[in-house]
């Protein structure tokens, strides 16, 4: 019982973290109607910015913070050089350029970090752990990263259905036309919502970088796995992300001690279930 | 409508003159000189999980060419690179690469086993002088073993033998196993168990996780179910990083063993997070000989950072490419006679004495050492002259 | 839609047969390996070109396909011979077909972004499955030890040892899927799946069942993907998990995208200049330190591609024809010239369709009478619209019958609805807008015959070459049956539908508002259409322009929210009082003359 009871909380743990970068996702392809596959390269891109920041100012947290207007800068960068050029296309071309971006952003993190794996050092604050179910020590650090994580969630939440802000959000996510005759500039409300998901993400590599260690390749698993949780979740739906998160988070953990050799499967097939379900994802519409 | 047309048309010409030219890069080569530099190839993986490998074993063939004054046996060294991604599905086009289009003389790779194996199909057809410096499948120097193929390295399951001896004898009953699942892995387990079994031990479980998943929360919940005295484990790279981490911060209360890989190269990354685990391995920093000295001081100077094991396997990869040019004088079309100067070869490296098995593997000691603040510490040698079974290569020595 | 390349294409085509066939003589071994690498991709990459640029599926996951042909050669070649290739090649592409039948009915149940991430699920579940367990040597791969040869009666005819002679095969290989593929997206199932790419509904309600059409070109692009599997085997003979996994299939795109999608020749140059830039970038002896970061430079030049080339290089070689001149005949009227056929009657009972709680259609029940003009009214928001996509199956009935002449059709898909002989048209013009008139009738004149086994034109192209002039005079679009859809005026498209609803031989028109956008002079031509055409149809609008209605129809049924207020002859309803309360009341003006 003590392994179930364990495995649960290791699989929301991971969900909350996987939360952030598919919420970012699943706005970018709901709002905006592109799919961006260089989003890992986003969580990747927050790791190692995480790296440079901390052995700067020494605290994680304190990298959080200057890493997330950072990242939106960044975010809204990169969408006014390419991503703009890419409402009009079909999602083949949308494909091509983004996965030309990926290759682009993993040299680019290659020259400036090179390529050995590093680690970021926890808060001091932080670096115990607790004694949990009486089997194993849960580090501290991870307990503070899921509550980030909710408390994130909450937020976005709040945005979303609170103020205005997000008031367009969902607009423009059913009926993008509209949203446009009705005079919102949707060119700065992409570019808005562009920038949010590459924060979302990138937050999500720079409180994560002190648990997974940080070397080139971690964006392209989050990537997929994004993808996936999206899928389930409902295009658009930042809910459904929430939801579809914690699910592959706990099948990830509970696949690798029950059924180790099909856990990789396991996610894609949960999904596929999912989708003979309901073809819309759990929040989407069909 | 013409103008328009026929500009369109100068584009298509303009690109199919570029595109030609392009495709046929692959068709012109650089004309070889007669008795030039030697061509020495370097598929190894300078991006993805194990570019820190490739590097540390770059650096130190680098360094030793360099200390001969850029010559080996008279020839000059010319090092040609490619990144193999350690990607296996592109592991036979890069070998083809380098063999066919860039010509070289010797090949030296590679770092993952699975694109060592595309490669050695490969070499073992064209018959060029090869070297593995590191790929531990145990299979190459096994069934697949070949006159023209040699490793300055390890075999996988010759590691898990030496550790799970190790571990036998230090009166050591239960382990849990715990790796990546891949033929690295599985093989290094599958020794440690035979040497454990054998020298009455039990593994109690096998637990893997997808290469190179890192998310290894999951598995320190079920080795903590399974109360095992010591986990033996097998990560190399960014992975054994993240998992001492994880392992120390999870407070187990259980002992980690595991082959040398799982701590070298990254006592510094993982700090005091590494104290207590127990390594087996082909080599020891403070292992105590002149070459050992002389090698880390000189890598040091050159490189600001310490060496690792794969560059004492890189080093040795030119000692003994040295012993066989030596043997033919630095003639390479003498093939022959230039493998078997290097089957037979036998000399000092870091690591201790070195000697080339009969399926072309080396037989070298084993050191249980210990991470204590950042440093790999020698405990003891638990093997000397330790072969590896070699089961099923038709090589006679 | 697809037609023969053109002579450009075909130049550079034949220049680049030509210079393949010289490789061997004029480069090295290595060039002819490394080309024939090329000519595979080729293969494969034309079968994704296939599902993604002629039947629009975009499968992120065909490189399982791929992999499983590749796999199937190391089953099959015994452990030290050579395997036959007269059987293992078949083999190869039998199975990666049957995988691919299976695999396909289940995806080809989703669309659009979720097709693609169900095909990722599956290449990454077949990459799982060949990665962890010891099927085939596990993570590691697994040799090939002796190439296959074409052997017949125990001679040996081609040794693919032999770098040389399979270097000419997988040419010839390449040169016949191409040709094949070209010809199969001209025949009659070929140019449905195109028309499938661009408006499904649309040929859904033309009567054609577009999931058996999509699976089986996905069985088609999978058994080819997979000869090309076989064939990248042989190269090398060795076999690795990758080759089933998402950065196989990603690559892939990218050579269809970069080439040009749905060209089919694209692809090839897509390969071609893939592999070329990748090889140049990664050669350190031309291009220097540029080597160690040559996947930048080959995103930066993949950006720039998309930027600059919506269309992939094959794009370069398009010429516009000029748009047609506006010619305009009037309808011929020459309806008469048609065999007299009966319309079909339509009978609905106590037809309800609720969202929830809100009831979009009440119970109503109604009888149309064959071969007479139908008109539906309401106010906006009564439900017409509803209603007309219950009786055409895009919605099922929460509760009644609908009957076709004596056919209870009834909660039936729109497919087989459209077979039994009704047509819609739709508020929102919906016809293909990339394909000529012609084009457009055509796909509606092959919906008479809707196997998807239609591999030749056969026996039915006189017929349905009949039908299409038939319905282009019909409607007054002779002249300008070579215009693209897109170029039409909206008159002119709407026309265009009717057009197609006449090719595809439907009894029962059912038409959304029809005269919708139209000037003055348009509405009186279709509305003397309209009732020319019912002399052997039953036609059923829906409209708003209440002059040309009343004129038009032989009966008007009027709906307001939902309900049925009132059925009967145009003078009746104009009397009636409830109707004109509920509803012309607010129209009085232009109703009381």
């Amino acid at each position: 019982m003590d392994l179930v009871l364990t495995q649960i909380f290791n699989g929301l743990q991971y969900g909350l973290l996987l939360f952030l970068a598919a919420s970012g996702l699943t706005l970018i392809l709901g709002i905006m109607g592109v799919i961006n596959l260089s989003h890992g390269s986003f969580y990747m891109l927050g790791a190692y910015l995480s790296l440079t920041l901390t052995s700067l100012t020494g605290d994680i947290f304190l990298s959080l913070a200057l890493g997330i207007p950072i990242a939106f800068a960044f975010g809204a960068a990169i969408e006014w050089l390419f991503i703009r050029h890419l409402y009009e296309r079909d999602h083949l071309q949308q494909v091509l350029l983004t996965f030309g971006l990926i290759l682009v952003f993993n040299e680019v993190q290659r020259i400036l970090w090179g390529t050995f794996p590093h680690s970021v050092p926890i808060p001091s604050y932080l670096s115990g752990s607790v004694k949990l179910f009486g089997l194993m020590s849960y580090p501290n650090y991870r307990i503070a990263v899921a509550g980030l994580c909710v408390a994130l969630a909450l937020a976005m939440m709040f945005v979303i259905q609170r103020t205005k802000i997000g008031r367009m959000i969902r607009a423009g996510e059913s009926n993008r036309e509209m949203v446009e005759v009705l005079g919102i500039d949707t060119r700065l409300l992409f570019r808005f919502v562009f920038a949010a998901g590459v924060t979302l993400a990138a937050a999500g590599g720079i409180i994560a970088a002190p648990i997974e260690s940080v070397y080139p390749g971690i964006g392209e698993s989050v990537l997929i796995t994004s993808l996936v949780v999206v899928v389930i979740g409902g295009i658009g739906s930042v809910r459904g992300a929430f939801v579809g998160a914690l699910l592959i988070g706990l099948a990830d953990a509970f696949g690798k001690v029950f059924l180790p050799e099909f856990a990789t499967g396991l996610v894609y097939a949960l999904m596929a279930a999912v989708l003979v379900a309901r073809p819309g994802g759990l929040f989407g519409r069909a | 409508m013409k103008s328009s047309s026929a500009l369109s048309r100068r584009r298509v010409l303009a690109l199919t003159g570029a595109g030609a030219a392009a495709a046929a890069f692959p068709f012109v080569r650089p004309a070889r000189a007669q008795g030039g530099p030697l061509k020495v190839g370097l598929m190894l993986p300078y991006s993805g999980t194990y570019a820190q490998l490739g590097e540390a074993i770059t650096r130190a063939m680098e360094l030793y060419v360099k200390q001969k004054g850029g010559a080996l046996a008279g020839r000059q060294i010319a090092f040609v690179k490619l990144d193999d991604e350690s990607e296996p599905p592109k592991g036979a086009e890069n070998t083809t690469k380098l063999i066919e289009g860039e010509k070289v003389d010797v090949l030296i790779g590679t770092v993952h086993s699975g694109v060592a194996m595309a490669m050695a199909k490969i070499a073992r057809e064209a018959g060029l002088p090869t070297i593995n410096p590191n790929a531990g499948a145990d299979v190459l120097t096994r069934a697949l073993c070949a006159k023209n193929i040699f490793r300055t390295s390890f075999a996988n399951g010759q590691v898990g033998l030496a550790t799970g001896r190790a571990a036998a004898e230090a009166g050591i009953k239960t382990a849990v196993s715990f790796t990546w699942d891949y033929a690295a892995g599985k093989e290094m387990i599958a020794g440690f168990a035979e040497a454990f079994t054998a020298g009455g031990g039990k593994v109690l479980k096998e637990i893997t996780v997808p290469f190179p998943s890192v998310e290894f929360q999951s598995a320190l919940a079920e080795i903590a179910n399974w109360q095992p005295e010591i986990t033996h484990s097998f990560f190399s790279g960014g992975g054994a990083v993240k998992y001492i981490k994880d392992y120390a911060a999870a407070k187990l209360g259980i002992p980690l063993w595991g082959p040398g890989f799982l701590t070298d190269g990254i006592e510094a990354a993982v700090g005091s997070a590494g104290d207590g685990v127990k390594t087996v391995l082909h080599y020891a920093d403070d292992v105590d000989n002149p070459e050992n000295k002389a090698f880390r001081k000189a890598f040091t100077d050159a490189y600001k950072v310490a060496p690792d094991v794969f560059a004492v396997q890189g080093w040795d990869t030119m000692q003994l490419l040295e012993a066989g040019l030596k043997a033919v004088g630095g003639d390479v079309s003498k093939r022959d006679a230039m493998f078997a100067g290097m089957s037979t070869a036998s000399f000092k490296s870091p690591r201790g004495p070195f000697d080339i098995s009969a399926a072309h593997n080396p037989i070298q000691n084993f050191y249980l050492r210990e991470l204590k603040g950042g440093k790999n510490v020698l405990l003891k040698t638990v093997a000397t002259k330790f072969s590896d079974p070699g089961t099923g290569c038709k090589l006679s020595s | 839609m697809l037609r023969r390349p053109s002579a450009l294409v075909a130049i550079v085509l034949t220049a680049l047969v030509v210079a393949a066939l010289l490789v061997p003589f004029v480069g090295g071994s290595y060039a002819i390996k490394f080309t024939t690498r090329v000519l595979v991709l080729a293969i494969f990459v034309i079968s994704l070109d296939f599902l993604i640029g002629i039947t629009g599926l975009v499968s992120f996951g065909h490189a399982m396909f791929f992999g499983l042909g590749a796999y199937s050669l190391y089953f099959i070649s015994p452990q030290a011979e050579a395997a036959n290739a007269l059987v293992a090649f078949p083999a190869a592409i039998l199975g990666a077909g049957v995988a691919a039948a299976i695999i396909g009915a289940f995806c080809v149940l989703t669309r659009g972004f979720y097709f693609i991430m169900v095909t990722l699920a599956f290449g990454q579940m077949l990459f799982s499955l060949f990665y962890t367990s010891r099927i085939a040597g596990g993570s590691d791969g697994a040799y090939i030890n002796v190439k296959p040869e074409v052997a017949l009666f125990g001679v040996t005819i081609l040794d693919f040892d032999r770098r040389t002679a399979f270097y000419y095969f997988c040419l010839a290989a390449l040169v016949l899927v191409y040709l094949g593929a070209l010809g199969l997206a001209r025949t009659p199932f070929g140019r449905v799946l195109q028309a499938i790419r661009r408006n499904e509904q649309r040929v859904g309600a033309l009567g054609v069942n577009t999931y058996t059409h999509k699976l089986l070109s996905f069985v088609l692009a999978g058994a080819i993907a997979g000869f090309a599997g076989v064939l990248f085997a042989t190269i090398d003979g060795y076999v690795t998990p990758d080759l089933f996994g998402w950065r196989q299939s990603g690559v892939a795109i990218m050579m269809v995208v970069l080439g040009g999608v749905g060209t089919l020749f694209g692809p090839i140059l897509g390969a071609l200049l893939y592999s070329a830039i990748e090889e140049v970038l990664k050669t350190g002896s031309w291009v220097g330190p540029i080597a160690n970061h040559w996947s930048l430079g080959l995103g930066l030049i993949l950006i720039a591609a998309v930027l600059a080339w919506p269309r992939g290089v094959a794009g370069l070689f398009e010429t516009h024809a000029p748009p047609a001149p506006p010619g305009r005949d009037q309808p011929s009227g020459d309806l008469q010239a048609e065999r007299p056929q009966r319309g079909k009657a339509l009978a609905v009972e106590g037809l309800t369709r609720a969202f929830g709680g809100l009831v979009a259609v009440n119970d109503v029940s109604l009888k149309l009478a064959p071969n007479l003009v139908h008109g539906v009214i309401g106010p906006n928001g009564a439900g017409k619209t509803t209603f007309i996509n219950v009786l055409t199956g895009a919605l099922k009935p929460t509760a009644g019958r609908i009957r076709l002449d004596d056919e209870d059709i009834s909660g039936r898909t729109p497919y087989a609805i459209a077979r039994c002989g009704l047509g819609r048209s739709y508020q929102r013009t919906n016809i293909f807008l990339p394909f000529t008139v012609r084009e457009n009738c055509l796909i509606a004149a092959h919906a008479r015959h809707p196997s998807p086994f239609r591999l030749r034109a056969g026996k039915f192209a006189r017929e349905e070459e009949h039908e299409i002039v038939h319905a282009l005079a019909a409607t007054g679009l002779s002249a300008r049956a070579d215009a693209r859809a897109s170029h039409l005026s909206h008159g002119e498209q709407r026309q265009l539908e009717i057009a197609m609803l006449l090719a595809s031989g439907a009894r029962l028109l059912i038409l959304d508002e029809p005269l919708g956008g139209m000037g003055a002079e348009e509405t009186g031509r279709v509305t003397a259409l309209l009732r020319a055409l019912s002399v052997n149809h039953t036609v059923v609008l829906i409209e708003h322009d209440m002059d040309a209605i009343f004129a038009a129809a032989d009966t008007l049924t009027v709906l307001v929210e939902g309900k049925l207020l009132a059925h009967g002859k145009p003078e009746d309803i104009r009397r009636d009082p409830a109707v004109r309360e509920a509803y012309l009341g607010r129209w009085g003006q232009e109703i009381v003359r």
